[in-house]
């Protein structure tokens, strides 16, 4: 759980680089792609943590009830 | 002969004189009181004998009177001097004269004084023997060692029936709001019953289905609570398998019954107060232990709410951090397609310019603006000088053409 957490954060820590590098005026366009493509594959991961995360919680609570 | 013969009044007349040549003062006689009686008329009568703790001749007696005349100034000596009054079975020491009584044929001890001191140091010594036999066998303790039961409504009481003392003890208890019940032995309190009577009372008492033992007494003269100092009631009370509480009426000593009670108080109603009191803590106690039975059950409660509360704000939080982050996920796929277009347009847009300047500076281009590039013979392309004659090709847009150098100069800015 503390490694999937931590995974998390490093995901959008490293999706944060990307997008910094990405914001300049000389970006790298033999780069461009393989970032992109990185960046995309990250927020994807991140989604899915993010969804599950929140079925899970919602089960928990409903578990109150 | 005729032998010298009395008369009965000259013997009388002669004794009395007699008496009266071996005593002619007051003398001062001790002994133990037995019979006393009051005539009608005032007098004291009792009689005197050895005491029965002594071994002397037992059987010996002197009538005592003390004539009402006397009797006040004696008694109230006695009252204020010991808070004593004559009783049976109790050792005097007295002042009289020793005199015959010819009305009744016999001698007899007239009663002027007496001394108290006598009497206490009595009192006192049986009392400290007393005690030091019911203090060698455990007996002072042995009462109070038993558990006051938390709840003692059953109370059986010994004592006279009917008089002040059982008065003052049952309108107590039974007007208090408790509800008490009363378990009575009559029992004689004074005089030369009172030691069986509270004896027997107690024994019987003892085994019935009572809580606690209510001995009562009120209060009067030292010598009339005498039984409460006997060694066999100390004993009964001692001995007795309930707790006893001893009411029994006194200013200032204590006495033996008092010292082996289990609680011993100063008057029966102080008495049924503190057996009062002994409920009322119990209601106490019941009520604090209700009510903190009550607080913890709400302190409980209220700490699983506070808990409810904080996972409640926990889980509202949860869902923000998951909200923020949703939010975020959906910044950073804006963010990515606006930058990576723009980085792609920015770089199209640099192609672009390389390509326009590319070609504005494509010599085609340049020619159609009415530039040339002059060439030598061997096709190398004229930057400088040439020498005169030297055959030259010029390439315009349109055309290609020859001509020969007639003059040509450097220039001076180069």
């Amino acid at each position: 759980m503390t490694k999937n957490e931590q995974s998390y954060v490093s995901a959008i820590s490293e999706i944060e680089e990307i997008l910094r590098s990405l914001d300049t005026e000389n970006v790298d366009i033999d780069r461009l792609a393989t970032d992109v493509q990185k960046a995309a594959e990250l927020i994807a991961f991140c989604r899915d943590r993010l969804a599950s995360t929140q079925t899970e919680v919602e089960r928990i609570v409903s578990s109150f009830d | 002969m005729a032998a010298l013969t009395w008369t009965v009044d000259e013997l009388c007349t002669s004794i009395s004189v007699g008496l009266q040549n071996v005593f002619p003062e007051e003398i001062w006689l001790r002994g133990q009181i037995v019979g006393l009686t009051r005539s009608q008329a005032g007098h004291l009568y009792f009689d005197l004998i050895e005491p029965e703790a002594t071994n002397r001749k037992a059987n010996s007696k002197m009538s005592i009177v003390a004539f009402k005349g006397q009797l006040n100034g004696i008694e109230s000596v006695l009252k204020k001097l010991g808070n004593l009054t004559l009783e049976d079975g109790i050792e005097v020491r007295i002042r009289g004269r020793v005199s015959y009584y010819a009305p009744q044929g016999r001698i007899q001890f007239i009663m002027s004084a007496v001394d108290p001191q006598y009497t206490l140091g009595h009192l006192a010594a049986e009392r400290d023997q007393v005690l030091r036999t019911l203090a060698s066998e455990g007996l002072l303790e042995l009462n109070k060692s038993l558990t006051l039961p938390l709840l003692p409504l059953r109370i059986g009481l010994v004592t006279s029936d009917g008089s002040a003392a059982y008065n003052d003890f049952t309108n107590e208890l039974l007007t208090s709001r408790y509800p008490f019940q009363i378990f009575l032995v009559d029992a004689r309190v004074q005089g030369s019953e009172a030691e069986s009577a509270i004896v027997n009372a107690l024994k019987t008492i003892a085994h019935a289905e009572v809580d606690v033992i209510a001995v009562v007494r009120g209060g009067g003269a030292k010598t009339d609570l005498l039984a409460f100092d006997l060694e066999s009631v100390a004993r009964a009370v001692a001995n007795c398998p309930k707790p006893v509480f001893a009411g029994i009426g006194h200013e200032i000593d204590r006495s033996i019954t008092d010292e082996v009670a289990h609680t011993s108080v100063k008057t029966p109603t102080a008495c049924a107060v503190a057996l009062i009191e002994q409920v009322g803590n119990f209601e106490v106690f019941l009520d604090r232990l209700s009510s903190s039975i009550a607080n913890k059950a709400q302190q409980r409660l209220a700490r699983a709410n506070e808990t409810l509360e904080n996972s409640g704000s926990q889980i509202a939080k949860a869902r923000t951090v998951i909200h923020s982050q949703d939010v975020r996920l959906a910044e950073f796929s804006t963010d990515l397609t606006r930058f990576s277009n723009r980085a792609l347009e920015q770089a199209r847009k640099r192609v672009q310019a390389a390509a326009d300047l590319q070609r504005a500076f494509h010599p085609l281009q340049v020619l159609r603006r009415g530039f040339s590039i002059t060439r030598d013979q061997n096709g190398l392309i004229l930057t400088d000088e040439a020498p005169l004659g030297t055959q030259i090709i010029t390439e315009t847009f349109g055309a290609t053409i020859s001509s020969q150098v007639i003059t040509s100069s450097r220039k001076e800015t180069q």
